[in-house]
């Protein structure tokens, strides 16, 4: 059974130049399993990742066809029944944990303040689930960063605590927008190795937003390359280097590669019908 | 005799009454026209000390010779004239309020240098960016012609030596390619010599000769670029790096060239 169902999802902004669609129909259904969407700045695969959890504010509007999570209807349910949603059954981990993170609160009172309210556990209680949490996504000494403000911390340790914030809950669904691209690469593999023990051990299902398409072909089990808001090939990880679609192909010829060639590199050749196909 | 040497360089900040040591006793020596890189994690040091020879972090220890001549603090004119740097970020590095025409000629109004237009108009043409970009605004550009506009920036005072901090980590791939093309065929063309940092271990295999890795500051082992390809590293951190490097998922299997 999936457990996410979305037919046709598209994201129109109105502008002073009419309307922009930022996603023009894109169709999946996820199990529990990791999807990977891959595509440049400006392909539309974040704002799928936040039309989902109807995370798009006006002007931006979300239509599609059908958009459910478990049975439940996303595009007509409530702002409350969403809210209930969000957080708890459907995680996010944003990109950038500048922004993302309340500059204004210890790392440990926006880590308990879910549990705090939500799940209603004593102060102790909280604190001890939130130091377990920290110690989940390898963060060496938890009770300093408990203390710690957001800007006291480095990026890949801000990363570790918005992953952590989130898997708190424990979500059946985490959207994961660049998870890792603020992250060194040993850290990169811990943390993917993390969201990969909770998808086998829990059967979480994983949307993994990443530009990174070697990095979302190593560790996802689908892949879907998006390019100016459409869906321009799914292809499983496995096979990615049998991808057949020209805009797939650029994305992997044109990075370079340890004992390759010295020459340049090669560019993306936009020339093709698909780049311009349909194009606001 | 090597253009940039580096000797038992120690950084030291002061954080909280407490010492941090960010470099501690890293020595490299890297020859005219040659590019040289960095690898690490975050706080591997690998920038402080881009940062350290342009004057930018306080030096505790060791020393740095351009050209053989230990520099002066502060560095001063004559400095930026030989020594220019990229930064990582485009999009913060150049100053939102100014026209690129601005950004690129104030290194010539300081220096009181003559020519301003065929200058500023040689160096936007020389990173392939259309003169008209002269009168834009950062905003009114994209992350990758920013990072044109840095490069020509730097270029503007015709330094022999770029400190490339990162420059292609916040651009798409294929927009990454590019401006690395860029940076070869300026290199070329110039005779410029790099020193260039990257987390990216195959982008510093594509872009450099030899391999400096750095952990908590201190050397790890130097790699020519032939050992790094067959993966002739000694040190097991280094290896870890390698092994990790997203590219080697895809490294088994040879392209088919097209």
């Amino acid at each position: 059974m999936s457990l996410l169902e979305v037919k046709n999802l598209r994201v129109t902004f109105d502008t002073e130049t009419g309307p922009v669609q930022a996603v023009r129909g894109v169709s999946f259904s996820l199990g529990h399993e990791r999807l990977g969407i891959v595509g440049e700045s400006g392909s539309g695969k974040t704002m799928t990742g936040r039309a989902v959890l109807r995370l798009i504010r006006p002007p931006g509007r979300v239509d599609a066809d059908v958009m459910t999570f478990d049975g439940q209807d996303l595009l007509n349910a409530t702002e409350r029944e969403m809210r209930a949603l969000r957080g708890k059954r459907i995680g996010m981990v944003m990109q950038d944990p500048k922004y993302s993170l309340n500059p204004v609160m210890t790392v440990g009172r926006q880590l308990t303040e879910g549990l705090r309210l939500r799940d209603k556990l004593g102060r102790a209680d909280a604190t001890a689930k939130a130091i377990a949490a920290l110690d989940a996504v390898q963060i060496r000494d938890p009770a300093r960063v408990m203390e710690a403000y957001p800007h006291e911390l480095s990026g890949g340790m801000g990363q570790r605590v918005m992953i952590a914030m989130m898997l708190i809950p424990e979500p059946d669904l985490l959207i994961a927008d660049e998870p890792t691209s603020a992250l060194d690469v040993t850290v990169q593999a811990e943390v993917l190795s993390i969201l990969d023990g909770l998808v086998r051990d829990r059967g979480m299902g994983l949307i993994f937003i990443s530009h990174d398409l070697r990095l979302v072909a190593r560790f996802c089990d689908r892949v879907l390359v998006m390019h100016k808001g459409v869906v321009v090939e799914e292809v499983a990880a496995a096979n990615l280097l049998e991808a057949k679609h020209p805009y797939t192909r650029g994305l992997l010829n044109c990075l370079p590669r340890i004992g390759g060639p010295r020459g340049p590199l090669p560019g993306l050749d936009r020339s093709g019908a698909w780049a311009t196909e349909g194009a606001p | 005799m090597s253009l940039i040497e580096v000797d038992n360089l120690t950084v030291t900040f002061r954080a909280k009454g407490r010492d941090v040591r960010a470099v501690d006793s890293v020595s490299l020596t890297v020859g005219a026209r040659e590019s040289y890189g960095l690898v690490g994690e975050s706080g591997s040091g690998k920038s402080t000390i881009l940062r350290a020879i342009c004057g930018m972090a306080p030096v505790t220890g060791g020393t740095i010779r351009i050209g053989g001549e230990v520099l002066p603090t502060p560095r001063g004119r004559a400095f930026s004239t030989r020594v220019q740097m990229v930064f990582q970020d485009p999009y913060a590095s150049l100053h939102p309020r100014h026209t690129i025409d601005r950004t690129l000629s104030e290194p010539l109004a300081i220096h009181g240098l003559p020519g301003r237009d065929t200058r500023v108009v040689q160096a936007l043409t020389d990173v392939g960016l259309p003169p008209a970009f002269r009168f834009r605004y950062p905003h009114q550009l994209s992350g990758g012609q920013r990072q044109r506009v840095a490069i020509a920036r730097a270029l503007m005072l015709k330094p022999q030596i770029l400190l490339l901090d990162e420059p292609t980590s916040a651009l798409d791939a294929s927009v990454q390619a590019e401006v690395l093309n860029l940076l070869n065929r300026l290199r070329a063309e110039q005779g410029l010599t790099f020193l260039m940092v990257s987390h990216d271990l195959a982008v510093i295999d594509h872009m450099c000769d030899r391999i400096m890795v750095l952990q908590h500051g201190r050397t790890v082992e130097e790699i020519a670029r032939d050992d790094l390809a067959n993966a002739r590293m000694t040190t097991p951190y280094a290896r870890s790096l390698f092994d990790a490097s997203a590219d080697r998922m895809l490294s088994t299997t040879p392209e088919p060239s097209r």
